[in-house]
């Protein structure tokens, strides 16, 4: 799938890659691609800003850690991102029940 | 772990185009993307090859963070908001008449200066890719549009306002506020 399709949907994929508990950059974009079975394997390079941006919105907040000597940002969802994450879904499956309905939509006026 | 040559050179290219810790939020990714190639029975080489193609080149990395950074938001916003809160100022300069202000001539000619640098300096912060000047001129920008907005406040202070005029007052000081907590965002990221 390519990321041009997701346009508008990168927000909600990694605050659900959140939902589970706190993960940093790497850990997001494996969990994307792990849970879809490799169908989801997005540019690193949109992962990390994108991160930084709804940290800076305050539905995500970032810490540090020290692993391997390396220094590691890792990212958990906030109590606004719940709320964020939440709504998105739901604003997810309205939109995708509507174009499935209009996709699947028998011809009109359907034969007798 | 001994980081390969292709990665320190990488790193290194990073850190000329972004913050610190930016750089090694990417390259502890990097390292670990590194580290899933070299697992997958890649040599070192390639696995550093791999891993750096997956993360683009330093320019675009720092021009999408520049896309994203609170410089360039902030930036476009006031220039979005500024002849809305420009026509509030000018609406109480008219209003006090500050044409018969007793202001020195270069007073005036400085602050007309220090307007259009604001304006250039928004221009650049929301336009450019390149991260650190996008940064750089956004802060600078911020710092002016304070001090405009707080001159124009307290010159105005003097002169007598009621009924509509203080919400325009009001208007104008907001973005004071606004400002500065932008400021505090852009030097903060």
């Amino acid at each position: 799938m390519r990321a041009e399709e997701l346009k508008g949907h990168l927000d909600a994929l990694l605050l659900a890659a959140l939902e589970d508990g706190p993960r940093h950059g790497y850990a997001v974009i494996e969990y994307l691609r792990e849970s879809t079975s490799g169908r989801l394997d997005l540019p690193t390079g949109t992962i990390y800003p994108a991160l930084h941006r709804l940290e800076e919105a305050g539905l995500i907040a970032g810490s540090w850690s020290v692993v391997g000597g390396r220094r590691r940002r890792s990212y958990r969802l906030t109590e606004s991102g719940v709320r964020e994450l939440a709504g998105r879904r739901a604003g997810w499956r309205e939109f995708a029940a509507v174009v499935e309905a209009a996709l699947e939509a028998k011809p009109w006026p359907s034969p007798a | 772990m001994a980081e390969s040559r292709l990665i320190r050179d990488y790193r290194a290219s990073l850190a000329r185009r972004l913050p610190g810790t930016i750089v090694d939020e990417l390259i502890d990714g990097l390292e670990q993307t590194y580290q899933r190639h070299l697992g997958a029975g890649l040599g070192q080489d390639v696995a550093a090859r791999e891993a750096l193609a997956e993360f683009g080149d330093p320019h675009t990395l720092m021009e999408l963070f520049a896309a994203e950074a609170s410089a360039r938001r902030t930036a476009r916003s006031l220039l979005a908001t500024g002849p809305l809160v420009g026509a509030c100022w000018a609406t109480l300069l008219i209003t006090a008449r500050a044409w018969d202000w007793p202001m020195p001539t270069l007073a005036r000619a400085g602050f007309g200066l220090l307007l259009c640098a604001v304006i250039a300096l928004l221009a650049v912060a929301a336009r450019t890719g390149n991260y650190r000047r996008g940064r750089h001129a956004a802060t600078l920008a911020c710092l002016g549009l304070v001090t405009l907005d707080a001159t124009l406040g307290a010159a105005l202070l003097r002169s007598a306002m009621h009924g509509w005029l203080v919400l325009l007052a009001a208007a104008g000081c907001a973005r004071i506020t606004f400002t500065v907590r932008a400021l505090r965002r852009i030097r903060a990221h």
